[in-house]
C-alpha cells in the first residue's frame, strides 16, 4: 500500500512536471539595432578601461511571435564596463510588439571588439520582466547572439516563455 | 613523538596565521565629493521611474586614510548607475592621488535612496585593485557609508589593507 501511494505521488508531479513543460513556448527571432546614444567616460585606473552607458533602437527583421502577437521594434539601454577589447554590459530592453503591447527583456551579457574596431560579437542571457496589455504577466528566459561592427549589431535571440493565465 | 607532530604543525599554522593577521592594518577615512560631473542618464523605458546612467565625481579628503605613511589627497570616482524610483545601485572605481603623488585603485559597489533627484544615503564594500608607485600590489577591502554634506555628498570608509612586501 505504502508502495502504490509513492507511485501516485511520483505520477502526480510526472503529471505537474510535463504540464509545466507544456506551457513553455518556445520562440525565436533576429533584431537589428543601430546605436542611437553612446556616453563613455574614462576610468583612469588603467589605459582602455572605460564605464559607459548605450541606447540601441531595434527592428525586428525576423520577429518572434509571442501569443500571435510579433515583435516591432524595441529600445535597448545598458551599461557596459570595458576592459580593452572586452566588455560585460547590462541593461534592458523594451521590445514594442505589433498591437502595441510591450514587454520588457532585463539582459546581461559579455562581448569582444576586434583590434581593427570594425567587428564585434556578443552574448548573453535575458529574462522577461514587466509587460502591458495581453503581455502582462508573460514570464519567460533565453539567450542571445549578437555580431555587428561600427554602430549598428544583428542579434539572434532565442528563448522559451509562458504566457499569463 | 606521534602526538608532538600536530602540537608542531598546529603552532605552525597558529604562527602562519599571526603573520597574516599582522600584516592586515586597518585604515579608515572620510571625502566629500562634488554634484557628479559629467552625468549621463538615459530613461529604460520600461518604466517611468527606472534610468541608466554613467557619472564622474571629484573628490576631496578632509580626513584622510592613511597607507604606510602615505595619506589620500584628492580623488575621482567613476561609476554606473541604476535608478529605481528613489533608489539607486552603482558600481564603479574611485583611483585616489596620495599626498606622495601615487594613486591606488579602489572596486566598488553600493546602493542607496534619493529624495527630489538629491541622494539622501547609501552604503557599500570596496576593495582594492591595484596601484601605482609603493602601492603597485596593495590588497584589501571594507565598507562605506555616505551621506549629504555641506559642501555636497561625503562618504566615511574603513577596512584594511596590506602593502606588498
Amino acid at each position: 500500500m505504502r508502495k502504490l501511494g509513492y507511485l501516485i505521488a511520483i505520477a502526480g508531479v510526472a503529471c505537474l512536471w510535463s504540464a509545466g513543460a507544456a506551457a513553455q513556448t518556445k520562440f525565436s527571432g533576429t533584431c537589428s539595432c543601430k546605436r542611437d546614444q553612446q556616453q563613455v567616460l574614462p576610468v583612469g585606473d588603467r589605459p582602455g578601461h572605460s564605464l559607459g552607458v548605450e541606447q540601441y533602437k531595434c527592428d525586428w527583421s525576423k520577429p518572434f511571435t509571442l501569443g500571435g502577437d510579433n515583435s516591432k521594434d524595441g529600445v535597448a539601454t545598458h551599461t557596459a564596463d570595458v576592459s580593452g577589447l572586452k566588455s560585460r554590459f547590462r541593461g534592458v530592453h523594451v521590445i514594442t510588439m505589433q498591437s502595441g503591447d510591450k514587454v520588457s527583456l532585463p539582459y546581461q551579457g559579455a562581448g569582444e571588439n576586434s583590434k581593427d574596431g570594425k567587428e564585434s560579437h556578443s552574448k548573453g542571457t535575458f529574462t522577461f520582466a514587466d509587460g502591458t496589455g495581453k503581455l502582462k504577466g508573460t514570464t519567460g528566459k533565453g539567450t542571445f547572439s549578437c555580431s555587428g561592427g561600427g554602430d549598428t549589431v544583428s542579434c539572434d535571440v532565442e528563448g522559451e516563455y509562458q504566457a499569463a493565465k | 613523538m606521534r602526538r608532538l607532530c600536530p602540537l608542531l604543525v598546529m603552532a605552525g599554522l597558529a604562527c602562519l596565521w599571526s603573520a597574516v593577521a599582522v600584516a592586515q592594518t586597518k585604515l579608515s577615512g572620510s571625502n566629500v565629493c562634488s554634484r557628479p560631473d559629467p552625468s549621463h542618464v538615459l530613461p529604460a523605458g520600461d518604466r517611468p521611474d527606472h534610468s541608466l546612467g554613467v557619472q564622474q565625481t571629484k573628490c576631496t579628503w578632509p580626513k584622510p586614510f592613511e597607507l604606510g605613511t602615505d595619506k589620500a589627497k584628492e580623488s575621482a570616482a567613476t561609476e554606473t548607475v541604476e535608478i529605481m524610483g528613489n533608489r539607486t545601485h552603482s558600481h564603479g572605481m574611485h583611483v585616489v592621488t596620495m599626498e606622495s603623488g601615487d594613486k591606488v585603485f579602489v572596486s566598488y559597489q553600493g546602493s542607496g535612496t534619493s529624495k527630489d533627484g538629491k541622494p539622501v544615503e547609501g552604503k557599500g564594500t570596496w576593495s582594492f585593485t591595484g596601484g601605482t608607485g609603493k602601492l603597485k600590489g596593495i590588497k584589501g577591502k571594507g565598507t562605506y557609508t555616505c551621506a549629504p554634506s555641506a559642501d555636497g555628498f561625503g562618504c566615511s570608509g574603513e577596512g584594511e589593507y596590506e602593502l606588498p612586501k
